[in-house]
């Protein structure tokens, strides 16, 4: 489970970080090596602090997704995570309704702690001006 | 391996080829009904969370809500949800109905901030101006704010669509006679594991590649003269 998460969360994120890389404009770069600083100093100061701030809103919102959708789907392979140990007290007594309304509001609970925190984390870190809601 | 070999002729019989086919045509059907039910519903979800006024305040929370909410929510939880919930108060419901049902309302939460974020991308004074101009609600949504919102929604719409078919996947899990779910069924059979996935790995890439490809061309397509340009490469490939 934690492999097949890992290989397809390697996926989306090289395509953020992508993004990432591609939006640090060349005359950025060019501003750098005027000021001569070496490969290692562009990538500390120039590289790093741009795709921080701008990947950060989207890394972000990927933790939450990953948070919600890709670990429940470990239920199906029979790991024992909140939907599959829902799934597993249901089988037992029967009350489906009652137990997936429970485990429906600890997953919003959950994301909605977890959003609002990467959120507040991201204005204090990096400035970036995300909106909660 | 070697065992995996060997059952390859056995595998591509013909008889596998039309249910695997068919199995295909039920999870672009889940889907294509899924989200084009589920875009109507939510252009009326951003309707309500646009009214303005302060007599329209439950129904802009309700809007809101249900966002939030279903958006918070994993799909295998809508899913059994749905199911349950359905099967409480009709008994003989299809299962192919319930996945539909349970697409839709995952596909509304989605689509419902894709359109928000088309609307929201219409200047203010423009909606100010059909307003002075005596428009009405519906008037100014039809004649100014949609027309110039269509392509803003439009590609991550598709992208959400083609996305999705990926995620339909998990419908197997109540019983849908759909793609992964043929997949476990010739698993259960005795053919490998590795055999059987691969193949469907393999359908579901050639399913979404041509119409992600088809979102992309799209884009390009729509992209208006204002819209941000995709950036240079640094460094020429």
């Amino acid at each position: 489970m934690l492999i097949g998460l890992t290989l397809n969360a390697g996926a989306y994120l090289t395509e953020i970080m992508r993004a990432g890389f591609i939006s640090v404009r060349r005359t950025e770069m060019e501003a750098a090596e005027a000021l001569g600083m070496s490969l290692l100093q562009q990538i500390r100061f120039v590289i790093v602090p741009h795709i921080a701030k701008t990947i950060y809103p989207a890394l972000a919102n990927f933790f939450v997704v990953i948070l919600v959708m890709g670990t429940s789907v470990g239920a199906v392979v029979g790991v024992n995570e909140l939907t599959g140990t829902a799934i597993d007290i249901s089988t037992e007594n029967y009350r489906w309704i009652e137990m997936f309304v429970v485990v429906a509001g600890i997953y919003v609970v959950l994301t909605f702690i977890a959003s609002v925190s990467l959120a507040l984390f991201g204005r204090w870190a990096f400035r970036v001006r995300a909106r909660v809601f | 391996m070697e065992r995996l070999i060997h059952q390859i002729p056995r595998f591509f019989s013909a008889g596998h080829l039309a249910l695997l086919a068919e199995a295909m045509g039920t999870t672009l059907a889940l889907t294509f009904i899924g989200c084009a039910t589920g875009f109507l519903l939510a252009f009326g979800i951003v309707f309500l969370r646009q009214t303005p006024g302060l007599w329209a305040l439950p129904l802009r929370l309700l809007g809101i809500a249900y966002v939030e909410i279903f958006r918070r929510i994993p799909f295998l939880v809508v899913i059994y949800l749905v199911l349950f919930f359905i099967q409480a108060f009709v008994s003989d419901a299809s299962l192919f109905t319930i996945a539909v049902v349970a697409i839709c309302i995952y596909a509304t939460a989605y689509t419902a901030e894709i359109i928000r974020g088309g609307f929201e991308s219409v200047a203010r004074q423009q909606i100010e101006a059909a307003a002075a101009m005596n428009f009405s609600r519906w008037q100014t949504l039809t004649n100014v704010v949609v027309p110039q919102a269509w392509p803003v929604i439009l590609p991550p719409a598709a992208a959400f669509a083609v996305g999705f078919i990926k995620d339909t996947a998990l419908v197997s899990q109540v019983g849908v006679f759909e793609l992964t779910f043929r997949g476990k069924e010739l698993n259960n059979e005795g053919f490998s594991g590795i055999l059987v996935f691969g193949t469907i790995a393999l359908l579901y890439f050639a399913m979404s590649y041509p119409l992600s490809r088809w979102g992309r061309w799209l884009e390009k397509r729509l992209a208006s003269p204002r819209s941000p340009k995709p950036r240079q490469r640094l460094r020429p490939a």
